[in-house]
């Protein structure tokens, strides 16, 4: 039951007409609101360190990432961190996850502990971790793992407890002992949720990885953002933000084109 | 058609539900019922009488608290061996293709062979008419079509007794008829030994050879009605006297049930 | 004993026995107490920092200041544009991409930005904490102007109500339940956005202690906050449920 009925009441409007809409007004506004800026920046006699401008950002974009050291040093830095982190807050999050939302005594144990340690705000271990673990690759990975670990757990336990009980049932009445129930019907059932988790970790880690850095390390997009606001290079910082911005989005996209492959079986409804 | 020896036998099966505050509900009370092979037994009954707590008990999914249940003589203890459930729900798992879920009975009991299981699963959809259908997933099949997957999974693994309950509840009339009518046909051409569950009068009467009319609170059989029409049951049978007959008195026993318990 | 209380036990039971087993771990030697804390030591200097008057006064203040400043603004700017881009397609279309754009953006990245703008005064933790809880109320609410009840539409349609009284009558009432929810989620974030902006730069307030206790190597204190900060969020939201169910309840719970 969705759709803005009563906006598009009287409206016949094809997707394909919504989508150049938005391109258009939503574009046009953009491009309004740089030019503004660009002649704020120029006209005025304010600090162009501080303000920065549309075309500083670019030509420090650009700058950017044309160096070799960007790709084979900072990117790589943050990518390993992520990469590293998220691996491991995977595989936990789903054995952890599976194994809780199948077994109801298991579950119940554990439940009220990590809903507690999910309360804890984890951006805000960032200087605890610092002083337990320095600053190089594990600290990172550590406050990857942190960062994404919890959305993954619990979006697992959620999808496998929610194993359709109908099916259970017929599975059941084949003779399926709990095993062959967790592996064809439980786990497979899950997808849905665990793909959402994944998302929401994957969007948390890219977070916990930037954190990290500008917190405290030597290298990194994180670290190339703290540095440039110690040089006070607003083009610097805003540059780096529109480049992990994107690689926010390309891996979110990535995700989401892993999750339509394997899901194709989908009902209609909940595409 | 029946063929003289015993398949299912049900003596004195009772099934009970104790309270927190102590008090005893009875689900089943001493059921007594047998079931030849070849024969369609439908069980019908007003709603919580016990009909589908007993099809559960027979296909071992629920556990019953007394008496015996035995399935060619040997005790019912759990679910799989020689019976299959056709549930309303058609239970097909989504992320397989149609042959995929035929063939998921026969691969829970792991008793063929890869090779069989595809040629049980070949025969099995073109039984039920779905041939061309085998790569579809169920979100693209219409409720019949869900139905009929149903009913070829639950046939793939050769079960001594066929257990269905309300499985064209579900449907619309025109489907459930067209359902009926192909049950009946499969039933004949393999010499099926089922037991129906259904609050449909007309359907009970129309599939079976005889019709188990049960009681409520406590569930137990109130009366049994033989239906003895001509085979193949052809659409035409239900507009005959001797169908109207059966009909009859079928709903006379239903009616004679509920007075008696109130 | 029912399920549910011999379930709760267990749970708790595994909580007090984790608690147990660090306790003693940092007691007896076999872990640093140091290094890794114990929760006896977390427990006093929580209650000494609770009991200091200057926490409550200076700091907490600062905090709660900056949040409340940046969550009203973030709740009222959310809702009137939820609402606008909700009911009215073009506003949707001009701004959807924008908003998408910003919320794409980790906002931790933008932290340092926020601090070269704005500096360190309440300014930068205005914007913080507004950030931090806008999308929240404005995405929910937009969400919950469009998923208008079907039903219900064309039930007052049908009486011959104008657009204007079906947005009032039945859209917006119909609204108000996930817009609350939106509010409800932007809390705990707001506060977490105030807590972080802090930490990374500024002189006043909770998340400054964080970033002191971090380079005092304080372990203890660094801990101590986490606990209340953690307590805080449970106990902002679980007040604020209680307080929708309240608020709501014409709403059955959904059967099915």
């Amino acid at each position: 039951m969705t759709s803005g009925t009563v906006a598009t009441r009287r409206r016949r409007h094809t997707f394909q007409s919504v989508r150049w809409r938005r391109i258009v007004l939503g574009g046009g506004l953009a491009v309004l609101l740089l030019l503004l800026w660009q002649w704020y920046s120029s006209r005025s006699a304010h600090n162009i360190f501080i303000a920065s401008s549309p075309s500083r950002s670019w030509d420090s974009l650009v700058a950017l990432v044309t160096t070799g050291s960007f790709w084979s040093v900072q990117l790589a830095a943050t990518a390993q961190g992520l990469a590293l982190g998220w691996s491991c807050a995977v595989a936990a999050g789903l054995l952890l996850g599976a194994a809780l939302g199948y077994v109801r005594t298991l579950r119940e144990a554990l439940e009220p502990l990590l809903f507690s340690i999910n309360c804890v705000p984890r951006l805000a271990l960032i200087p605890l971790l610092t002083l337990w673990l320095g600053y190089g690759l594990t600290y990172k990975a550590v406050v990857v793992v942190i960062a994404g670990f919890f959305p993954v757990l619990l979006n697992t336990m959620d999808g496998v407890r929610r194993a359709d009980n109908e099916l259970m049932r017929m599975s059941r009445s084949f003779g399926a002992g709990p095993v062959w129930q967790l592996f064809t019907v439980a786990l497979p059932g899950s997808l849905p949720s665990v793909f959402a988790g994944l998302r929401q970790s994957l969007a948390h880690s890219v977070v916990g990885v930037i954190g990290a850095e500008i917190w405290a390390s030597s290298a990194g997009l994180g670290w190339l953002i703290a540095n440039a606001e110690l040089q006070v290079r607003t083009d610097r910082i805003i540059a780096t933000i529109i480049v992990v911005t994107v690689v926010g989005v390309l891996l979110n996209e990535t995700l989401r084109l892993v999750e339509s492959r394997c899901t194709r079986w989908y009902p209609r409804e909940r595409r | 058609m029946p063929s003289g020896d015993v398949c299912l036998r049900a003596s004195g099966v009772s099934k009970w539900y104790r309270s927190g505050s102590g008090d005893t509900t009875w689900a089943l009370r001493d059921v007594d019922l047998t079931v030849m092979r070849g024969e369609f037994v439908s069980l019908v009954g007003p709603s919580g009488c016990g009909k589908s707590t007993l099809l559960n008990c027979v296909a071992g999914i629920t556990a019953y608290d007394s008496g015996t249940l035995t399935l060619d003589g040997a005790a019912i203890r759990g679910p799989g061996v020689g019976r299959a459930v056709v549930f309303q729900d058609a239970a097909l798992l989504p992320w397989r293709t149609v042959a995929a879920n035929v063939a998921y009975g026969l691969a829970v009991q792991r008793r063929t062979t890869a090779a069989q299981r595809r040629q049980r699963v070949e025969a099995l959809i073109g039984l039920v008419g779905l041939t061309g259908f085998e790569r579809h997933y169920p979100a693209e099949l219409s409720g019949g079509m869900r139905q009929r997957v149903n009913l070829a999974r639950a046939l793939a693994t050769e079960p001594e007794l066929l257990l269905m309950d309300e499985p064209f509840g579900a449907l619309d009339a025109l489907t459930r008829e067209q359902l009926q009518l192909e049950l009946t046909r499969i039933c004949d051409e393999r010499r099926c030994t089922v037991v129906f569950v259904t609050h449909d009068i007309n359907e009970a009467a129309f599939l079976s050879d005889r019709v188990v009319v049960m009681t409520g609170r406590p569930g137990a059989v109130h009366s049994v009605v033989d239906v003895p029409l001509p085979r193949p049951r052809r659409p035409e049978l239900r507009r005959t006297s001797a169908f109207a007959e059966v009909e009859g008195q079928l709903w006379e026993r239903l009616h004679a049930q509920a007075i008696e318990v109130s | 004993m029912s399920a549910s209380v011999v379930a709760a036990t267990r749970g708790a039971g595994v909580i007090v026995v984790l608690l147990a087993g660090w306790q003693w771990a940092a007691g007896t030697g076999r872990v640093d107490p140091e290094f890794a804390s114990s929760p006896a030591r977390i427990g006093t200097t929580l209650w000494h920092l609770l009991s200091t008057s200057s926490f409550w006064t200076v700091q907490l203040r600062a905090t709660a200041g900056g949040f409340a400043a940046g969550w009203s603004l973030a709740v009222v700017v959310g809702i009137v544009l939820g609402v606008a881009m909700g009911l009215v397609g073009p506003i949707r279309d001009t701004l959807e991409p924008l908003v998408m754009g910003f919320y794409a953006t980790p906002h931790i990245a933008l932290v340092p930005l926020l601090i070269v703008w704005f500096g360190f005064g309440f300014q930068y933790k205005l914007v913080v904490v507004f950030i931090a809880s806008v999308f929240w109320v404005l995405l929910n609410t937009i969400a919950a102007v469009r998923e208008a009840d079907e039903g219900l539409v064309r039930m007052s349609r049908a009486f011959g109500a104008t657009r204007r009284q079906v947005i009032a009558t039945v859209v917006l009432p119909g609204a108000r339940s996930g817009i609350l929810v939106g509010v409800r989620l932007s809390v705990s974030h707001g506060i977490i956005g105030a807590v972080i902006g802090e930490m990374f730069s500024s002189h006043q307030g909770v998340g400054f202690l964080v970033s002191e206790s971090a380079q005092l190597g304080l372990i203890d204190r660094l801990l101590a906050l986490v606990v209340l900060l953690a307590a805080v969020g449970t106990g902002t939201n679980a007040a604020l449920a209680a307080l929708q169910d309240r608020l709501e309840r014409w709403r059955r719970p959904d059967t099915g």
